[in-house]
């Protein structure tokens, strides 16, 4: 009888361990993450996660910038990439994997702004509030600089601005002036709410003028051109930028330098795109581009290259030109002066304020020791000029080609002439055909 | 000579002997034994032909009796084995003498490996009652006849009959050659194959010695039905994959639960950061386990077997039980071998004219002229000097030494094994690559001197060095134009083609591994019926790794920098088990419950970080020399486990058995609310052969039982912490390390739930000589941890859901084995057995729109495959044609796309044949697999590349016939985008299907007499080879680690020879 009344007992213990359970399997967050709530707690994890936001920054770039060059009449793509050939062809697919690329990155930028946005406002009292203010104010304008991209691309793409995943996935497309309304806003309020010094050293980060600049080409997207014209003269004539020598322009914290990708090895990954290492490179210079430099344009010899196979001669864009760890650090350019007089120009050519406009076009040329055009001259003879300007001072630089080209509305009689298979309805990137099947409500771009 | 030896199996006989013999020749008296008896009898022509006639009258005699009276004039000796009677050469004084006083007989009983047997039962024959042996294993009886036949038997020993002929005898029993009888170990307990319910698969020490293997769960390969086993990886120090009964989870892991000696160990191939691996991948955290300290391997495959480890248990169980001493003598041990290795198949390549020729071909097909950089090749290289780049990169021979030593013993109720062990075993890679591998094993058993206390304890310690080239992507060099020169006229490495194969070998990896495994098991019997157990154990694994990557091994055109590649990982595991268990026998019920439970803590650590600029080459592993480190990351993961569970098993009239097991399991790897879950599992038993109209109808059968199991497993293969919101490492922006958000929380993040039903029937037959088990099992895994695709709008590509998907795995397993011959001299087994497995995704909802899309198809196999069907080659113009379904003129995912087939086996099993003959032993084992897989294909002339031999009979001219398109050139030729579509089109599906001889095995023991003289207990010398012949085709390298466009390392042939010695 020992045993029986010994085995209820064991038995009867062994029905008490379970609810001793709920305590032992308390576990503390692992040690090498963190919990949103302390996200947003310290200034310096708050900061951290803004940093990480320019990080994925330098993920998107470089390869768009190529890509969009060769869709227009700026680079000639020469590899075997397929995703890379569609926008050599002008013929673009819904599973281009560069393009559901550049969409997921954007909007994972988009998102953790507003999240950190959120976050902040929210959780972040122990924070002090000239930070936040900073910190917030540089969030936007990443946003705002992944809303321009995308509405220019794409058209009118989904306002994501909440940080809830649920919500963002249900938003639509939204019409294109709401969007650039948003950028606007986004980027107004944070020129007022930054600083002028560059949150970190050199020209890596956001401030005041990254904003004003931004601005300034968001205005000039929208033609608002007293707007466009009061950012960017406010930026040329309060901003501590100057143009700086034809071959600096691209060296780390040069003086025209507004915004500067920041790259670990202090090259521009571009290089790699461009340069010849012993062998074609993946993209070379429309000829076209080529013949339109001036003959005594400096900009020739300082920003292109020439390169000869055995077979044929290949010319390559140099404006970048370290491939290695040693020589001056350069970065990829965001944004610097010459846009901004450009900008400028465009705008007062546009109010007919004709000679101001050829001043700051001269500005231009001038550094590049290209003759200066006089008056007489009538608008869309300075617009033009304006617009051949823009392509040999900021090509490879931010698909500017191809923007310029859109809002211009010349991109179609432009792109038919110097792409074969160019339709009227490429000027706008197809969606990542990806996007279409996990969200129904979203519609795909005309002719795809 | 010639052996006589009738093999009718032993029936129901009286065995008693009623004769009256008047000259009867010996022959025919030993026929007329047969007759009465069912004994078989032994002997050779001459023996008989030989003897003198035999007068005798006998009436009731036992066979002994019988032996003795009608024997006593031969000048033979006799003895009496199991149902054998065996007749030999030689008087034995003893047999005749049998008129002599009675005496006493001490005796000790021992098994075959010395081992003594406590309580085994003795008796003289016809006399009741005998005696059983004492904790030493010996007896003593008194005042024997000289000349008695004594009976000793004891559990799981086959029962032996001695002649009471000498003072002191030495009784050694064979293991029950009756496997049904055999423990098999279970969740918490022991059972027999006689009363098990459940689908256990077991492999024993003696299957993994005969195996020259370096990782135990390599030994199991086409050994258990059910369970899918795959080399990954053949360097020494790679993964091994076993999948038991299928893929039953989309995303979420499908890796058994292992357990060793009760500790959980881990499940997932060992990484730190992919980019430190070397060539030899993950690191399988089975090869710095020694198999030859594991006793036995037990693999449970459905919920009786498995579900009493609950929320784990979904993709199987495997038990691996390590080996302990025994009582008696003090035994040294010692197993030495030395082998070698090289690559048993070759893939068949072109020949360099065939493959010059063909390029030609390619470019004038294209109407260009090659020219230095596109044609390399044929315009710079040597067009006369061919490199065989298999023999280049896998020619070399992989040297294998492997030495085991252990000593064991122990005295009354204690008793220890301490073992050490070597090995070190080479690559067929050029270069200084290998594997070298020290561990210790030491354990001890207690009872206490009222047998109430019993203590085991075990530890195991190991450390492995494997230094390896760093990339598999070496294995895609075999490939290379057969002229590629290695070196530019000038010395320097030659990069052309943007790759150089002796420069990938200067890139190299060293991993250190180091392991503990030690646990304690304490048991107290607190009465007859119950006892109270508990288990504790810690299980720690290190991983250490750098690989070291310098600049004149890497294209200098990308102007690379020298760097190391530094990564830890750390994995530790605690397990606490109180349980107790209760057995009774009330009349004809034998009950047994269990109740238990546990708490388990487990954690990982790794970190990893990369180092650059350093000041000279040689100090490339030195992580100091670094003038800076980047890319620093580290992670932590850990999970703690908290359970109840119970098992009750019942059996009535040891012939109808029901089974019931429960767990509840508590784990931090869920949500909050999320994680508790109840797993359990009923079955039930009928042995059949102990009906009496089975008995009575069907003779032959010796054993039937039919058994059903179905119950409720759930998987937790899912990573730590994945239900919380939170942020982690993210990206760099000058130099400052960001935070990224990691996922999004989701409270709701629950287990996979695995419903198992399993049927089986097994049948022994002929005294089980001939056992045959068919099993049925159908699987279906629901509450599928899937990433659930949110459009990047979101903000997150996708977040982890439990999605009622729906995955069934069936199959029919189907093993035979066999005692073909058996007696004295010469034995001969067969064992057989194949699975026929199925795979189908059932349910998925909203397939279209998930990242899973392009890869599953309702209906059909996880592995599917969907590609583009090759129709052939057109014979006008030499084109590959496809079927272009929906006839829009363009060849486009999705539909074009169609089923091919899957990767996961169509039917695998194994075949082995063991012999004795003597003193030798021999095994042969063969295993076979039908399968395909998706192969890199290279395209014939596209590239300075070489492809297959049968491209040699590529199209040509207008009007051929062929299964090889016409040669086209990389991408300047306008065609060449039929060569992306040929790539993914069913062309480039390969059948891998392939037999293998996996197993060789013959050895030599040395006779017993010599042994005595030179005072040793055993001594063998055997060989072994593994991997031995492989038919398969042609096209690749390794049909067993081809694996998809994934470079990966063929598994080699080894043959090994040795010496085992016992003392």
């Amino acid at each position: 009888m020992r045993t029986y009344r010994l085995s209820c007992l064991i038995f009867l213990m062994l029905l008490g361990f379970p609810p001793a359970c709920k305590k032992m399997i308390r576990i503390d967050p692992p040690s090498t993450q963190l919990t949103e709530d302390r996200v947003f707690a310290s200034e310096a994890n708050a900061e951290a996660a803004l940093i990480n936001i320019y990080s994925l920054l330098g993920n998107m770039d470089g390869s768009i910038i190529a890509q969009l060059g060769a869709y227009t009449d700026e680079l000639v793509y020469n590899g075997t990439g397929r995703d890379a050939s569609e926008f050599g062809t002008g013929i673009l697919s819904g599973s281009n994997e560069d393009i559901a690329y550049l969409w997921s990155t954007a909007y994972a930028i988009i998102y953790q702004a507003n999240l950190l946005t959120k976050g902040l406002e929210n959780n972040g009292s122990s924070i002090p509030p000239m930070a936040k203010q900073r910190i917030v104010a540089e969030a936007k304008v990443l946003r705002a600089y992944c809303f321009l991209l995308l509405v220019n691309c794409f058209g009118e793409v989904p306002l994501a601005l909440s940080a809830d995943l649920a919500s963002n996935a249900n938003a639509p497309r939204a019409p294109v002036p709401e969007i650039y309304r948003q950028v606007a806003v986004d980027l107004d309020r944070a020129r007022n709410d930054l600083p002028e010094a560059y949150p970190s050293p050199g020209k890596f980060r956001v401030n005041k003028w990254v904003a004003q600049a931004l601005l300034a080409r968001c205005y000039l997207y929208m033609q608002d051109w007293d707007r466009a014209r009061e950012a960017s003269d406010g930026l040329i004539r309060s901003g501590p930028y100057t143009l700086a020598g034809v071959n600096d322009i691209m060296l780390g914290g040069n003086e025209e330098a507004i915004w500067q990708l920041w790259n670990r090895d202090g090259n521009s990954i571009l290089v790699f795109e461009f340069m010849p290492l012993g062998k074609v490179p993946a993209y070379n210079l429309h000829p076209d581009l080529v013949n339109n430099m001036e003959r005594d344009d400096r900009r020739k010899d300082a920003w292109t290259g020439e390169f000869d196979d055995g077979i044929s001669r290949y010319h390559y864009p140099a404006k970048y030109k370290n491939t290695g760890l040693a020589g001056k650090p350069e970065y990829t350019c965001y944004l610097r002066l010459a846009e901004q007089y450009l900008i400028r120009a465009e705008a007062l050519a546009m109010k007919e304020e004709l000679p101001a406009a050829l001043t700051d076009i001269n500005v231009v040329r001038s550094r590049a020791g290209v003759a200066s055009v006089h008056l007489p001259i009538n608008r869309d003879s300075c617009l033009r000029l304006i617009e051949k300007e823009r392509r040999v001072e900021l090509f490879t630089e931010g698909c500017h080609r191809f923007f310029d080209l859109k809002r211009t509305d010349r991109i179609d009689s432009v792109m038919s002439a110097s792409k074969t298979g160019w339709t009227p309805w490429a000027k706008l990137l197809p969606l990542p055909e990806h996007e279409l099947t996990v969200n129904s409500s979203l519609t795909q771009n005309p002719g795809y | 000579m010639l052996i006589l030896a009738l093999m009718v199996p032993v029936s129901s006989h009286s065995q008693a002997v009623t004769l009256t013999a008047n000259g009867m020749t010996l022959e025919k008296l030993f026929n007329e034994f047969r007759r009465q008896t069912g004994y078989q009898f032994i002997y050779t022509k001459d023996q008989v032909q030989n003897a003198r006639p035999v007068s005798c009258k006998l009436r009731g005699a036992t066979i002994g009796e019988a032996m003795e009276a009608c024997m006593v004039a031969q000048s033979l000796r006799w003895t009496i084995e199991d149902h054998y009677v065996v007749i030999s050469e030689g008087p034995v004084e003893t047999h005749r003498e049998n008129k002599s006083p009675p005496f006493d007989i001490e005796g000790i009983v021992m098994d075959e490996n010395d081992n003594i047997i406590a309580g085994a039962t003795v008796s003289v024959k016809g006399l009741s009652p005998g005696t059983s042996t004492d904790q030493e294993g010996m007896f003593r009886l008194r005042r024997l006849k000289i000349g008695s036949v004594l009976t000793i038997s004891s559990i799981g020993f086959e029962e032996r009959e001695i002649i009471a002929d000498a003072a002191r005898v030495t009784v050694r029993l064979r293991m029950k050659v009756n496997e049904l009888d055999q423990a098999v170990v279970i969740g918490y307990g022991i059972t027999s194959r006689r009363y098990n319910v459940g689908a256990v698969s077991r492999i024993t020490a003696a299957d993994i010695s005969q195996q020259p293997v370096g990782n135990p769960l390599a030994a199991i390969q086409g050994r258990a039905p059910g369970v899918f086993v795959q080399t990954e990886n053949g360097l020494p120090g790679g993964n091994t994959r076993i999948q038991i009964r299928g893929q039953g989870s989309v995303a979420a892991g499908t890796n058994p639960l292992y357990v060793i000696d009760g500790v959980p160990f881990l499940s997932a191939p060992f990484s730190s950061s992919p980019a430190a691996n070397g060539a030899n991948g993950q690191v399988s955290p089975f090869s710095i386990i020694n198999p030859a300290d594991i006793q036995s391997i037990e693999v449970l495959k459905d919920a009786e077997a498995a579900a009493i480890y609950g929320s784990r248990a979904a993709n199987g169980v495997v038990l691996i039980t390590t080996r302990r001493g025994n009582t008696g003598h003090t035994k040294f041990d010692l197993d030495i071998y030395k082998g070698m290795g090289n690559i048993g198949h070759r893939a068949a390549l072109l020949k360099l004219e065939d493959y010059l020729q063909i390029r030609k071909e390619a470019f004038s097909n294209a109407g260009l002229t090659p020219v230095a950089r596109t044609a390399p090749d044929l315009l710079l290289w040597d067009q006369h000097s061919t490199t065989d780049w298999q023999k280049y990169l896998f020619g070399g021979t992989a040297h294998l030494t492997n030495i085991q030593a252990s000593l064991s013993g122990g005295k009354g109720g204690t008793s220890f094994f301490s073992g050490i062990n070597f090995r070190r075993e080479g690559t067929v890679l050029p270069g200084n690559n290998g594997n070298t591998r020290v561990g210790g094993h030491l354990s001890v058993d207690h009872l206490s001197p009222d047998q109430k206390l019993s203590v085991s304890a075990m530890m195991m310690l190991a450390s492995q060095n494997n230094r390896v080239i760093h990339s598999a992507e070496a294995a895609s060099f075999i490939n290379l134009a057969p002229n590629f020169p290695i070196y530019n006229a000038d010395g320097s490495l030659n990069w052309a083609t943007g790759e150089n194969p002796a420069a990938l070998l200067l890139q190299r990896s060293e991993s250190r591994t180091n392991n503990l495994i030690t646990n304690v098991s304490l048991r107290y019997k607190a009465g007859r019926q119950v006892s109270v157990k508990l288990n504790a154990g810690y299980s720690r694994i290190t991983l250490e790794r750098v690989s070291v990557l310098p600049k004149k091994g890497m294209n200098p055109a990308y102007l690379p920098v020298s760097s190391s590649i530094f990564a830890g990982n750390i994995e530790e595991s605690f397990i606490v088990e109180p349980f107790a268990d209760f057995t009774k026998k009330f009349g004809p019920l034998d009950l047994l419950v269990l109740a238990g439970g546990t708490f388990q803590q487990a954690t990982s650590f790794s970190s990893g970080v990369e180092g650059i600029n350093y000041p000279d080459e040689s100090l490339l592993y030195s992580m100091g020399a670094a003038g800076e480190l980047r890319n620093a990351s580290s992670s932590f993961a850990g999970s703690k486990y908290v359970s109840a569970f119970a098992r009750l098993n019942a059996r009535w009239k040891d012939s109808y058995i029901v089974s019931f097991n429960f767990r509840r399991d508590g784990s931090t790897r869920f949500g909050p609310g999320k994680r508790f879950g109840n797993f359990g599992s009923v079955a039930g038993g009928w042995i059949l052969s102990n009906e009496s109209f089975v008995k009575k109808k069907f003779r032959f059968l010796s054993y039937a039982k039919l058994r059903v199991s179905a119950g409720i497993t759930g998987n937790d293969q899912v990573q730590d912490f994945a239900y919380l919101s939170s942020y982690g490492t993210g990206g760099t922006y000058q130099d400052v390390s960001g935070l990224s958000p990691l996922r999004s929380a989701n409270p709701d993040y629950s287990w996979e739930t695995n419903r198992k039903l399993d049927i089986g029937l097994e049948l022994g037959f002929w005294n089980d000589r001939l056992m045959v088990t068919g099993t049925y099992y159908n699987n279906r895994s629901g509450n599928q941890l899937v990433p659930y695709p949110l459009p990047s709008q979101a903000g997150f590509a996708q977040y982890t859901a439990n999605l009622p998907a729906l995955v069934m795995n069936a199959g029919a397993e189907f093993e035979v084995n066999s005692v073909n011959i058996r007696h004295t001299h010469f034995t001969w087994r067969t064992y057989f057995n194949i699975t026929v497995p199925s795979n189908k995704l059932l349910k998925y909802p909203g397939l279209n729109q998930s990242g899973y899309a392009s890869t599953y198809v309702l209906g059909q196999d996880l592995s599917v495959v969907k590609n583009i069907h090759f129709l052939g080659v057109d014979p006008q113009n030499g084109a590959p044609l496809f079927e272009d379904v929906n006839k829009d003129g363009l060849l486009r995912f999705p539909d074009d796309f169609q089923t091919a087939g899957k990767r996961s086996p169509g039917y695998y099993g194994g075949l082995g044949n063991n012999f004795s003959f003597g003193h030798f032993e021999g095994s042969l084992f063969l295993q076979f697999v039908n399968q395909r897989s998706p192969g890199r294909i290279d395209y014939p002339g596209y590239d300075a590349r070489n492809t297959w031999e049968k491209a040699a009979r590529r199209w040509r001219k207008t009007g051929d016939v062929t299964g090889v398109p016409r040669p086209i050139v990389s991408s300047i030729d306008p065609a060449s985008a039929a060569v992306y579509t040929l790539l993914n089109s069913d062309y480039a599906f390969l059948n891998t299907s392939y037999l293998r001889l996996k197993t060789i095995q013959l050895s030599y023991s040395f006779a017993e007499r010599l042994l005595k003289k030179w005072k040793i207990m055993h001594l063998a010398l055997f060989i072994q080879g593994q991997n031995i012949l492989t038919f398969t085709g042609r096209r690749f390298i390794d049909p067993e680690t081809l694996n998809g466009l994934k470079d990966t390392m063929p598994v080699i042939r080894q043959l090994a020879g040795g010496i085992h010695l016992t003392l």
